[in-house]
């Protein structure tokens, strides 16, 4: 019985697979600039209205649509407001609505999807066919319709995306947990008498944690990219509240006159989203080095 | 093949079922109706359009009648625009979103593929890695910022095109790049990882070795299984055509059929909002469905069970 145990405890007093997944992610240079960018990013967004002493919602007609200055670094829009202090509020609204979301739908996705893995057999047809209905509904049309019927309420636009998006989560972590369960150690696990759901939570899970991490981060700025299409077609969050797909819209209606507007959001927004993307792939690399690109 | 054929259209059919009842009454149990802006209606004549449109009925009459409509084909009609039903409101706006969704997919293939091709034929190259870190800007730039600097420069800094309407040909390009461009990028990376994938197999080798020159082994031999990757993608590819042409129409103020869904969501046009939902279901499943069938037909491998 010792024995068994500590055969089965082995792998943890190795490298563990997360920390492995770390030097090799640190090799990769393109992932590292973008986690770096993202890091200082978030500081900015989260920091930078304390230090500045504009308000984001306060109008100062006087000072309207001011081109960049070195009072107003990124000028302001037609109703005065700083664009800078703008461009930080908007994030703060991004990045939550991308983290909520996803973790709506990381929740979803996994439970569901190791459910449907490890019991397998009619049950996984079911769920993993409910999947596949699911994938095929117009869901942009759904959120939309959600929104506009129910108002702008920012809860509804997390639950909203979040719910929508957790298939494909669902079906990666099928993917794994199917491969994973007929492995040596689960037998091994099952053998000493543990119950389904500590195997399920003790061990499977843990082992797909890293395609779910590396699908994480792209799952976050296709969800941000989600909320600015909303706030672009005006569902999103409501004036004088921005998100950058809010200050996006705002841009478009002047970039005749005022293309400072549309042109620093529009830079910040595909940035955030470029560093998200590289370090996703970054990630998904470092986690299964046979998936390297070649 | 028939078998399978007819199973999965049997399938559409609860799925639409579902999709109609579940809109149905999510569009009823949500506050506000279609005529609760025009405040100046007095009660009397509030009442007698609702029971013109039998909306004083309860909502499970109306549900039932709503579905015997559905099932002749009859979407009903628009609470927006009275003298006309939805039926021939989509009829007049779809053919505009599809010509645009065509125009859109037109540059997704055009670029896409044949870019992906000549990075895996000279993969580690110049000719590789500049266009495919073109491809991966491409992907993740939201055509929400794609379309307005693309109006910006070409429209009102060069004057080359229109900024908006969809009268001749020229206002075609500008809206055929927006919704374009994300869908050539992503294809471009899969054509690349396709072919390198299958470039580097053996009976390609052996194609080699036997002196067939290297564009037939290409034409022939790589591209035919090089590109299943990229045609399990149409499907998605397409839908997201379909409902990136919302942005696409508003930008570019496109009649087409997303901005009427849009602007009908916003009216509260129950049986407007009803009927496109309803069709751009139809039309994902049925992509959906045809790009199976295409998948089993080029890969043998693969069953149609």
């Amino acid at each position: 019985m010792n024995e068994a145990a500590s055969i089965v405890e082995q792998p943890s007093i190795g490298i563990s697979p997360l920390r492995e997944c770390w030097r090799r992610l640190r090799r990769n240079r393109i992932a590292m600039v973008s986690l770096w960018f993202l890091v200082v990013i978030v500081v900015l967004v989260v920091a930078g209205p304390w230090f500045s002493p504009y308000n984001y919602a306060a109008n100062d007609l006087s000072r309207g649509a001011q081109p960049p200055s070195l009072s107003h670094w990124l000028g302001t829009d037609e109703l005065g407001r700083d664009l800078l202090v703008r461009i930080f509020y908007g994030g703060r609204i991004s990045f939550e609505v991308g983290l909520c979301a996803t973790s709506v739908s990381i929740l979803i996705g996994v439970i569901y999807g190791a459910i449907a893995g490890y019991v397998g057999g009619w049950l996984d047809s079911f769920l993993m066919r409910v999947v596949d209905i699911l994938y095929a509904l117009p869901f942009t049309v759904f959120v939309i319709l959600l929104m506009v019927l129910f108002g702008h309420q920012f809860i509804l636009l997390f639950v909203a995306i979040g719910v929508v998006s957790w298939l494909t989560m669902a079906r990666i972590v099928r993917g794994q947990v199917q491969a994973l369960k007929q492995q040596d150690f689960v037998l091994a696990a099952r053998a000493l008498g543990a119950s389904q759901s500590r195997i399920l939570g003790r061990h499977l899970i843990p082992n797909v944690l890293g395609p779910v991490i590396a699908y994480t981060t792209l799952t976050i700025p296709s969800i941000m990219m989600f909320e600015a299409f909303l706030s672009f077609i005006g569902l999103g969050v409501q004036a004088p509240m921005s998100s950058w797909g809010s200050l996006i819209e705002d841009g478009t209606k002047s970039m005749e006159e005022y293309p400072w507007l549309l042109i620093f959001p529009g830079m910040v927004f595909a940035a955030t989203l470029f560093a998200f993307n590289f370090l996703g792939d970054g990630l998904r690399d470092a986690f299964d080095p046979r998936m390297a690109r070649k | 093949m028939i078998k399978f054929l007819v199973r999965r259209f049997l399938e559409i059919i609860p799925v639409l079922f579902i999709v109609a009842t579940l809109s149905f009454f999510m569009v009823r149990l949500a506050p506000g109706g279609p005529f609760s802006k025009e405040r100046a209606i007095p009660k009397a004549v509030l009442a007698n359009i609702e029971r013109h449109y039998g909306l004083d009925q309860p909502l499970p009459v109306q549900y039932v009648r709503y579905m015997g409509h559905l099932l002749r084909g009859d979407l009903g009609p628009s609470y927006k625009y009275p003298t006309r039903t939805v039926n021939e409101l989509i009829a007049q706006a779809f053919p505009v979103s599809a010509e645009l969704g065509l125009w859109g997919l037109g540059v997704a293939l055009l670029f896409g593929i044949p870019v992906g091709l000549v990075s895996a034929l000279r993969v580690n190259t110049p000719a590789d890695y500049i266009p495919m870190s073109f491809a991966l800007f491409g992907m993740c730039l939201p055509s929400f910022v794609l379309g307005p600097m693309l109006i910006f420069v070409f429209a009102m800094t060069l004057g080359w095109v229109d900024s908006s309407g969809w009268y001749n040909w020229t206002d075609r390009i500008l809206p055929a790049l927006t919704l374009g461009i994300g869908g050539a990028a992503g294809l471009a990376r899969m054509t690349r990882s396709g072919m390198l994938e299958i470039l580097s197999q053996d009976y390609i080798r052996t194609a080699r070795a036997k002196g067939v020159p290297e564009y037939l082994i290409v034409l022939r031999h790589a591209l035919r299984s090089g590109l299943t990757p990229v045609l399990s993608m149409m499907g998605p590819l397409l839908a997201d055509v379909l409902t990136g042409s919302f942005v696409v129409e508003l930008i570019f103020q496109i009649p087409g059929l997303g901005r009427f869904f849009v602007n009908a969501a916003f009216n509260r046009d129950y049986t407007m909002v009803l009927g496109s939902v309803l069709f751009y279901a139809v039309l994902l499943l049925i992509f959906n469905l045809i790009f199976d069938v295409i998948l089993v037909a080029i890969n043998p491998r693969l069953k149609y069970e």
